[in-house]
């Protein structure tokens, strides 16, 4: 979401990372950003596709063919649904800036 | 507590939305010289282009400075700081006081000392009103110059091709893209717009900007003495951080404002973010500039969460950019061009489409630390993490070679890791 450029991507309150295809230009920053590498271009409509977690089922349908449970759709802690950045507990109270 | 923030770009929006994420009390001023709401800064030359229209523009919908109870002062140019007395001067001498400050100020295409630059019909592409500027000159244009090949240019110049306009651009390198590109990438992507009737001179320069004061621009004169005719000259060689305001108060800079890990600068009630900062490279171990859109969303989203109390420390920075050009895409991150002391491992091949794709890895040691991919941008993003995460992965860097690398070609310990980030069960899980 950091990286989207028009606003196309954004991270809402419940975690969930929602996609807005009228925003989108296919510039793919965000197939740059992706950690898990989870977003696919669509080159022909200049989109991109991730997954929805299928909003209109009650349980994501990957999840539901899963004949070995491989696929798990659990409720996780909502603490680490944003992204965790490293706390500094140890920081000075003063910025101290690196040489270089 | 009084919130004040001089900006309006990415930065200076995610700054204000982390703020009111913590402290639904607290005033947030936000103040700008531009007379817009936030837009996308990158989608200008889409503006250009005529691929997006000015409704496209915006990054939030309209409103969305009223959800956060921000006091939006637009068009309004902050002029000073006292950092002893916690005042911001704007323009006109009204001063506004602070109890946290944060400069978003961005940056500022470099002038030019080119003769003729004056003229009108020379346009830098910065801001939303350069591209209606641009716009307008379009009505009598048919030749373009741009001056420079790098991100700013060839998207300028992709935009300007768009539109059947004759473009040339003119490199002063041996390529296009040279910051971030190696030759044999590069090549890929000149022999690509040139196919499409871009025109590319590299190894030269633009002397002289043509022309007179009524018709405006009328040609450019290049180092060799040929001269090009145009009518439209866009200039992209760089922009310099917007620092008056930092020096203003006072505080350390490099070549751009200091900032530790938290986005403070050596004042701690002024913190900075965006294009007018130097952040930690952790990849190079030093202060850098990495001015590009992600990087100033993060730290406005760090500063902004520190500012009203949190501690958050911010990760390393590094550049990183994706572009497309007639379907030939191309993904790059990092410390991309090797040099002493990195190893460099590269791989070209066609795709099943006929366009040639390209792969080149950097290594320092263990670690990679950079990344071009031309032709097969799939799941790039997972090659930042690793840089970004600076993990040991050497071991399977060949894979990485390959169009179809993906998140299996990972060591299954490093998987359960990056996955655990976010939930705990998938420790519990065996491969």
């Amino acid at each position: 979401m950091d990286a989207c450029m028009t606003g196309a991507l954004i991270k809402e309150d419940s975690g969930k990372v929602e996609y807005y295809t009228d925003k989108c230009v296919g510039c793919w920053m965000c197939i740059m950003a992706c950690p898990y590498g989870v977003i696919t271009p669509i080159p022909e409509q200049k989109k991109i596709a991730k997954c929805d977690l299928c909003p209109h089922l009650d349980t994501p349908a990957c999840v539901t063919h899963c004949p070995t449970a491989a696929l798990v759709y659990s409720d996780t802690d909502p603490s680490l649904l944003h992204e965790p950045i490293a706390i500094t507990d140890d920081i000075e109270d003063e910025p101290v800036f690196i040489e270089g | 507590m009084t919130y004040v923030i001089v900006g309006n770009g990415i930065a200076a929006l995610r700054a204000a939305e982390a703020i009111r994420a913590r402290d639904a009390e607290g005033t947030i001023k936000l103040i700008t010289d531009e007379a817009y709401p936030v837009y996308s800064r990158p989608l200008t030359s889409y503006l250009v282009a005529g691929w997006v229209t000015d409704e496209r523009m915006p990054v939030r919908d309209t409103g969305h400075y009223d959800k956060l109870r921000v006091d939006l002062v637009l068009g309004r140019k902050a002029i000073a700081v006292d950092a002893e007395a916690k005042i911001v001067t704007l323009e006109g001498g009204e001063q506004v006081s602070y109890d946290k400050l944060l400069l978003a100020t961005g940056a500022a295409p470099k002038p030019t000392d080119i003769g003729g630059a004056h003229l009108s019909g020379v346009h830098g592409l910065r801001t939303w009103d350069d591209s209606r500027e641009i716009l307008e000159r379009l009505q009598k244009t048919q030749h373009a110059v741009v001056i420079g090949g790098g991100f700013v240019g060839m998207s300028t110049a992709r935009a300007l091709l768009s539109r059947g306009i004759q473009v040339t651009v003119v490199v002063s390198s041996n390529r296009v893209l040279s910051m971030m590109l190696p030759l044999e990438a590069a090549d890929l992507v000149r022999r690509r717009v040139e196919d499409k009737g871009m025109k590319i001179s590299t190894g030269t320069d633009v002397v002289e900007i043509l022309g007179d004061d009524a018709s405006g621009v009328t040609g450019v004169k290049l180092q060799g003495g040929e001269t090009i005719k145009c009518e439209l000259v866009i200039v992209g060689k760089g922009v310099n951080p917007r620092l008056d305001l930092a020096k203003s108060a006072g505080l350390d800079i490099g070549d751009a404002i200091w900032t530790d890990s938290l986005m403070r600068t050596s004042n701690s009630d002024i913190y900075a973010a965006g294009d007018c900062v130097e952040s930690f490279d952790h990849l190079r171990n030093q202060r850098r500039s990495a001015a590009i859109w992600p990087n100033a969303a993060h730290q406005g989203r760090v500063a902004g969460a520190n500012m009203a109390g949190a501690r958050h420390g911010a990760e390393g920075f590094f550049g990183m950019n994706a572009l497309d050009f007639s379907g030939l895409s191309l993904i790059a991150g990092g410390i991309t061009l090797g040099g002493e002391g990195y190893e460099v491992l590269r791989e070209q091949g066609e795709s099943a489409n006929g366009n040639p794709w390209f792969r080149q890895i950097v290594f320092d040691g263990d670690k990679l630390v950079g990344f071009v991919l031309v032709g097969e941008i799939k799941r790039a993003g997972i090659l930042t993490g690793l840089i970004r995460k600076q993990v040991s992965c050497r071991s399977f860097a060949e894979t990485m070679l390959s169009p179809g690398f993906d998140m299996m070609k990972l060591p299954v310990q490093l998987r359960k890791q990056m996955l655990a980030t976010v939930n705990p069960l998938a420790a519990q899980f065996s491969a």
